[in-house]
This record gives C-alpha cells, sequence and structure tokens, in this order.
C-alpha cells in the first residue's frame, strides 16, 4: 500500500518527511548490511522484476486522497526469500520508479516529490520488518513457504500501520480511524493476498516459475474487488456531498456552519466514550442534520422579525423532512433517527414527537448542543452570521448553553462540549 | 509437485473465482440498488421543497425510456438517461421557493422564466461535483436547450447536444404541457417545434411512443 494524494486540500498537513527520512535511511542501510544475500538467478529476476511493474499498472485508490494500493507484494516476498533483502528493496523501489514513470506517461495520477520519498521510506521500513520476521522463520525451520510467509506478515502489518499513520497525519484524523477504514475496506483482501504470495513463492521453490505469469489473474480479480468497494465507499460520501450541496444552495448561510458542527460534533462524541466508527456516523449525521431545510422557504427562514407561528410551524417541519429525505438510503438507516430527533428537548417540549429525555438518542443530543452554539456564535464567514440574532461571544454561548443545560440541553453532553471548547481555546 | 504447494494452488483457484463473482455479481448489483436510493433521496428533496412536481419525475422516466427504446439507445445509455431523468432537477433547489409554488408558471414573466431555467446550469454544476454521477452532466446541464440553440447562441446545439439531454428537452416539455394545457394541446406544441426547440428524432419518436403505444393509457375495468 501506498499513501497518495492530489493538491493539497485546505487543512490538511504536509507529508510527514521528518519522521520517515532517518527511518526509512536507516532501514535500507540495515538491509543492505544487516542480511545474508544470495546470488540471483537471472531469470528469475528479471521475471519478478516485470510482475512488479506489471502490478504497477494495476493500482486502486482506495480513499479519497488516501490510501494507493499496488499488489506487488507476492512478487517482493518471492525475491525476499529466493534471492535476500537487497533484492527485495531493489525490486520494490523499482516499483516506485515504475510508478514515477507511469506518471509522466499520464498513466497515473501524479504523487508529489515529498510523497514519493515518503512511499520510499515505508518501504525501507516495511522490508526491514519483514526480513527479520523472515529471517527469524529462517532460524526455526527451513521450509522456504514459511519464509515467505513470515516475510508477508511483517512488511504487510509494518506497511499498513504506517500509511495508515500517514494518512491520519495528512487528514488530521485518528490514527485508529484510519487503520480501521483501511482494513475495513481491505479486510477480506488481505487473506486472498497473502494466499497469493504464498503461492508464488511455492511456484518458484517448485521450479514452475512459468506459471508465475498467471498470478495475474487473482491480482485481477482482487483489483475488480477494491474497486467496486470503493466505488461503494465513494458513493456513500458522493451523496452526502450532494446533499450537503444542495442544501447549501438552497440556503447559503450553511455553508461552514455544517463542517463546523460536523467537526466539533466528532469530537464530542469521542469525549463522551462513543467508538470510533460511531463518532465518524455523528460526524456524518452532523453534516446533514438541517438537510429538511432543503423544503423551507429561505424567505421565512431568513426573515429578521420573530416568526408568526404557522412560520414556525413549517420551519419545524424541517427534522421530519430530513428523515424523509434519508430515508431511501440504507446506508443512512442508522443515523435518520438522529435527525428526525435533533429538535428534541430532555424536558419533552422538543419537535417533532416531543420525546422524554430517555427516548432521545445521544447522537441526536450531542448534534443540538453543537449546533446551536455554532448558531449562537455565528462565523466570520460570508453568510454566517443569521438574520435574526447578533452573534455572541463564545463565552456567553456556554453560559447559555449552561443555563439551558438540563431542560433544552443534554447536561453531560453540555459537560463534554465545554471541555472540546475549553480544550480548543487553549 | 509438493501436497502444500497443491493445497495453496487450490485455494487459490477457487477464492479468484469466488472474488471475480462476489465483485463482479454481488458488488455490481449492490452499487446499483445503492446508486438508485441516493438518486431517490435527491428526488425525495426537490418534490419537498417543489410539491408541485411530484410525480412529474415519474412520468418524465416512463416517457424517457419508452422513448430510448424506440430508438435503440444501448443499455448503458438508457441507463445513465434514466438517472439523468432523476437527477435533472437538482439544482432546483438553488430556485427561490415562492417563485415555483405560490406563482402559477402561466403567470411568470421573462426574468421568472430565465430565473426558474437556471437550474438546469446548476444541475450540472453539482452533478459534475460528484465523481460518481459527473458524467451526467452535460445531460442534465442541456436538458432545457433548444435543438436549434436559439436561446443561447454560446451553447451547443442540433447534434451537438448530449442524446439524452435531447430526449429529456422534449419529454419534459411534453410532460410540462400535458400537465398545464392537456395531452392535445401539448402534442401540438410538440410537433409545432419539431426541428426548432425539439430534436426532430426525439420528438418523432415521443409522438410514435404516444400514438402507439399505451404508455399513457389506464387499463379500465372490462366489469
Amino acid at each position: 500500500m501506498k499513501a497518495h494524494g492530489r493538491a493539497r486540500k485546505k487543512g490538511r498537513q504536509p507529508v510527514p518527511l521528518a519522521a520517515l527520512a532517518p527511518a526509512g535511511a536507516v532501514s535500507a542501510a540495515l538491509c543492505l548490511t544487516r542480511f545474508e544475500n544470495h546470488v540471483p538467478h537471472v531469470s528469475l529476476l528479471i521475471l519478478l522484476l516485470c510482475m512488479i511493474g506489471l502490478a504497477q499498472l494495476m493500482p486502486v485508490d482506495l480513499t479519497r486522497g488516501g490510501i494507493r494500493v499496488v499488489f506487488a507484494l507476492p512478487y517482493v516476498a518471492a525475491l525476499a526469500v529466493f534471492c535476500g533483502p537487497t533484492a527485495a528493496l531493489g525490486g520494490d523501489f523499482f516499483g516506485l520508479i515504475v510508478g514515477a514513470a507511469l506518471v509522466l506517461f499520464n498513466l497515473r495520477e501524479p504523487e508529489g516529490p515529498r510523497r514519493t520519498a515518503a512511499n520510499l521510506c515505508i518501504s525501507a521500513i516495511s522490508i526491514l520488518a519483514g526480513s527479520f520476521l523472515m529471517h527469524a522463520v529462517e532460524a526455526a525451520t527451513r521450509r522456504q513457504l514459511l519464509w515467505a510467509l513470515g516475510f508477508i506478515i511483517g512488511y504487510g502489518a509494518a506497511n499498513i500501520v504506517l500509511v495508515a499513520w500517514m494518512e491520519s497525519m495528512l487528514n488530521k484524523r485518528s490514527w485508529l480511524g484510519a487503520e480501521l477504514s483501511a482494513l475495513g475496506l481491505t479486510g477480506r483482501s488481505i487473506a486472498l493476498y497473502t494466499l497469493l504470495g504464498l503461492a508464488v513463492s511455492s511456484l518458484i521453490a517448485e521450479r514452475m516459475q512459468w506459471l508465475v505469469p498467471l498470478s495475474i489473474i487473482p491480482v485481477w480479480a482482487l483489483r475488480t474487488s477494491l474497486l467496486y468497494q470503493t466505488k461503494l465507499y465513494s458513493n456513500y460520501y458522493g451523496t452526502i456531498s450532494a446533499l450537503n450541496l444542495m442544501l447549501q444552495r438552497a440556503h447559503p448561510y450553511t455553508h461552514g456552519h455544517l463542517e463546523r458542527v460536523a467537526e466539533t460534533a466528532e469530537e464530542v462524541a469521542r469525549r463522551l466514550g462513543l467508538q470510533p466508527a460511531r463518532a465518524r456516523l455523528v460526524r456524518e449525521a452532523a453534516i446533514l442534520h438541517d438537510i429538511g431545510k432543503i423544503a423551507v422557504d429561505e424567505e421565512i427562514l431568513d426573515k429578521p422579525a420573530k416568526l408568526t407561528p404557522d412560520e414556525l410551524e413549517h420551519v419545524r417541519l424541517h427534522a421530519v423532512w430530513g428523515a424523509e429525505i434519508l430515508s431511501p438510503v440504507r446506508e443512512f438507516s442508522a443515523i435518520v433517527p438522529w435527525i428526525r430527533h435533533h429538535h428534541e428537548r430532555p424536558d419533552g417540549n422538543g419537535y417533532p414527537d416531543r420525546l422524554s429525555n430517555a427516548e432521545i438518542p445521544l447522537e441526536s443530543k450531542i448534534i443540538a448542543v453543537v449546533d446551536a452554539f455554532d448558531a449562537m456564535i455565528g462565523s466570520d464567514e460570508p453568510n454566517g452570521k443569521r438574520s435574526y440574532r447578533e452573534p455572541m461571544s463564545v463565552k456567553d454561548a456556554l453560559a447559555e448553553l449552561q443555563r439551558c443545560s438540563g431542560t433544552q440541553f443534554d447536561p453531560e453532553v453540555v459537560r463534554a462540549f465545554r471541555t472540546v471548547v475549553e480544550a480548543e481555546v487553549a | 509437485m509438493g501436497i502444500l504447494t497443491v493445497i495453496i494452488l487450490t485455494l487459490m483457484t477457487v477464492a479468484t473465482f469466488w472474488l471475480l463473482y462476489y465483485s463482479r455479481i454481488i458488488l455490481s448489483k449492490q452499487l446499483d440498488e445503492r446508486t438508485n436510493e441516493s438518486v431517490k433521496a435527491f428526488g425525495t428533496a426537490i418534490e419537498l421543497r417543489f410539491p408541485t412536481h411530484k410525480g412529474l419525475s415519474k412520468r418524465v422516466i416512463t416517457l424517457s425510456e419508452a422513448v430510448a427504446k424506440q430508438l435503440k439507445l444501448s443499455p448503458q445509455q438508457r441507463r445513465d438517461l434514466e438517472l439523468a431523468g432523476r437527477l435533472r432537477d437538482i439544482g432546483l433547489c438553488a430556485i427561490p421557493y415562492r417563485l415555483v409554488n405560490d406563482l402559477p408558471a402561466n403567470e411568470w414573466n421573462v426574468a421568472d422564466k430565465a430565473t426558474y431555467f437556471r437550474h438546469a446550469e446548476v444541475s450540472g454544476t453539482m452533478l459534475e461535483a460528484i465523481p460518481e454521477l459527473s458524467r451526467l452532466a452535460p445531460v442534465a446541464r442541456f436538458h432545457h436547450t433548444r435543438y436549434d440553440g436559439a436561446d443561447d447562441p454560446t451553447s451547443p446545439a442540433g447534434l451537438s447536444l448530449p442524446m439524452q439531454s435531447r430526449i429529456l428537452k422534449v419529454v419534459a416539455d411534453f410532460v410540462w404541457y400535458e400537465r398545464l394545457q392537456g395531452s392535445l394541446i401539448a402534442r401540438e406544441i410538440l410537433k409545432a417545434g419539431r426541428g426548432s426547440a425539439y430534436c426532430p428524432l426525439a420528438a418523432d419518436a415521443l409522438l410514435t411512443v404516444l400514438t402507439s403505444s399505451r404508455v399513457d393509457q389506464r387499463e379500465h375495468s372490462l366489469v
């Protein structure tokens, strides 16, 4: 796996090369000096390098601006087992050079020099981890198949951990979250990938290397499966983006507000002890919580005066409409009730269903607090202020939340929210 | 060949076939279902904003499918036409609420009409932002563009317009006038606009569909 990305987006961090470069250099030096290498058979070397080059033609980009999978490990592992870690290092670097050459011919999206350098470092560290494990297995058994297994496990584990770490640094996500999303998408494929690595090594051990080119068929199958999974993933996030875009076109003041609410809501969810995947879902629900406002008359929503009872009733329907809009999408089934109930109150005076405190989902309570706070303080962006109210200071808004704690807002959520805001201010 | 190698190669072969079946059949079906669900969500949002549009899309899609069959479009073109038919109006979210909900369409002045028809451009821009659906952006962008290009000299015209846009223009206009003025007048408008407002191929296909099939007829009880 490699980390890749387009031009850096707002809020993204530079590639953490300062941390990776020394580790990569030391790893490469250890690979070259620490392990015993064998004189490789030229035809085997050429065959495996060709397969590595071929694998570079079939990459899969797993997440937006995140992880790129190239199916070269089975061949790199075979190089490590039959030629030694130096050849494996050379083979992996050769793959990166082929990848860079493909960019020159517009056959692949560019990564940027810092990305390529970071990938070289990750590659060196992964090969060192694989080689150490292979060396340990080698001492215990003479079976080359198990050496290959040792290399694949060591290389694969180090690679997944490092790439997810880099992605978490770049996108300011939690490391565990990035790790889980990478594993979640590729988990089923990892078993088959390991099997493929073993198959390539066993064919070479049986002196049947002429069959190795056929391994491109399982590589193609793996690629097809990952491509579909990635399409499902991007369909999900594409739907969220499109709905968000529709709301922003209908009510421009929501621009910026939804992103701020989503980011803070995820953080509050984490503080309240929700699992990372659940907290991520809270973020997505927070982005979509006002989607029902698409159906609300913008002249009522932007009205500077007090709303009439009829107008208030019309605006309040947005919670029901939001749930109605999202309900056809099965993947939103968990967040539909959170959106329907994000205006419910612990004292039972909320809408649309006047639920009691115990009946209101925690996720709705989180969105309610963060949404109210952001609406109170407004923002400096154009359209960031509500027409009907002057923005409050952070201190006054926190005091207002505290005042309404227990009636309008859940006290525990307000407490968690305060710690998040205070940490941000500090 | 060692027994272990045989086992590994057998497992590998079985897993490869299973993975290909899983991807090509199961995941592909899932992807289609998810895309349809998302498109339904967009449609629900627009119908909630503008209740007068409720049911319009369904009729437009039914007729467009019949026209596409009549024109012998490929399955992929028909699938894109169906998706574009559902998504063509997502740009309506940028159109003022009161223009559509409080003012009857036959009372719109030139400025109101210009405002309303901007939704096609907005739809196109929004679809461009969604990688999975960006191929439909030109179809949505030009689904109200006249065939002769008389309304906008800068936009493509004639056969340069996507086939699906030409079909949607004919069908959507027909459904609109059918609702406002009845089926007979809508057909006359269609015939009058053949070759100017509407692509002759698409207009003829729609007229054939309307006259030769029972697409718009109710099935009456025989009892």
